[in-house]
């Protein structure tokens, strides 16, 4: 009862808030890791579908594709602890006030990374990456940074979000 | 401060002209490198200034908290309403 009221104020004007836990706060945060984990998948995707097209496969090819597929999955769950941070640590109400569809974003950026996991549908991969370039957008928005698209310089040549800076 | 406070409680702190920070008080404190904690006081040295302790043992040690001065601390926690307990879920 307390509590629901104390909470209730608190939403409409927050209070100051003391941290407890043991993390640092280093501030540190940035999505870039989230969205080249993202773009690694697919490119790794994009190998695994060349090996597909081989008429034979070597046990070179059979040893490759073992570690794509690993790479591929370690990438994935790469962009889910990544953005969990961003979303547990930096996103607090004010953030969450302004991109109040954050949480089902993010949602959906680790249904989809899960995806990414158990499939090797280039689909998946690409939708992981706009979810993820999305939520890149609302970080950056969030501390007044400005961003654009372009296409990252690198295979998969895919369009990603970067930040104005400087 | 797990297990006494947790993440989402809300407290009231309040520093007196007067009184004096005793060790066990749990205290919100402006800390130069964490910013604004809340920890409990493990030692009262003569020179009016403090050691600060975690209740979890996870916590950041006392050592990396170093010393902190009376004027760091805002208030001693007089007033703790706890989050109410959401129900267990079970992992997808």
């Amino acid at each position: 009862m307390i509590y629901s009221l104390l909470n209730t104020i608190n939403r409409i004007k927050p209070f100051s808030t003391a941290d407890a836990h043991c993390d640092i706060p280093c501030k540190i945060y940035d999505p870039q890791i989230a969205q080249i984990a993202a773009l690694s998948v697919i490119r790794f995707i994009d190998l695994i579908q060349e090996l597909e097209q081989k008429e034979q496969r070597t046990l070179a090819d059979h040893a490759t594709l073992s570690r794509l597929v690993r790479e591929k999955e370690i990438h994935a769950a790469k962009v889910k602890e990544e953005v969990r941070t961003i979303w547990g640590d930096y996103f607090k109400q004010p953030q969450f006030e302004q991109f109040p569809d954050t949480h089902e974003l993010v949602h959906q950026i680790m249904l989809t990374a899960s995806a990414c996991k158990q499939g090797i549908g280039r689909e998946s991969g690409e939708k992981l990456l706009t979810l993820v370039n999305e939520f890149a957008a609302s970080f950056w928005q969030t501390k007044g940074v400005d961003t654009y698209k372009a296409d990252c310089p690198y295979p998969p040549q895919m369009q990603t979000v970067y930040p104005k800076l400087g | 401060m797990s297990p006494s406070l947790c993440d989402g409680d809300f407290i009231v702190s309040f520093k007196g002209r007067l009184r004096r920070f005793k060790v066990d008080d749990i205290v919100v404190v402006q800390h130069s490198l964490y910013g604004v904690i809340v920890k409990r006081i493990k030692e009262v040295y003569p020179t009016d200034s403090f050691a600060l302790i975690g209740d979890n043992p996870t916590s950041t040690s006392t050592e990396q908290m170093g010393t902190i001065e009376k004027n760091a601390i805002i208030g001693r926690v007089v007033l703790h309403i706890r989050r109410p307990h959401l129900p267990a879920r079970n992992a997808p």
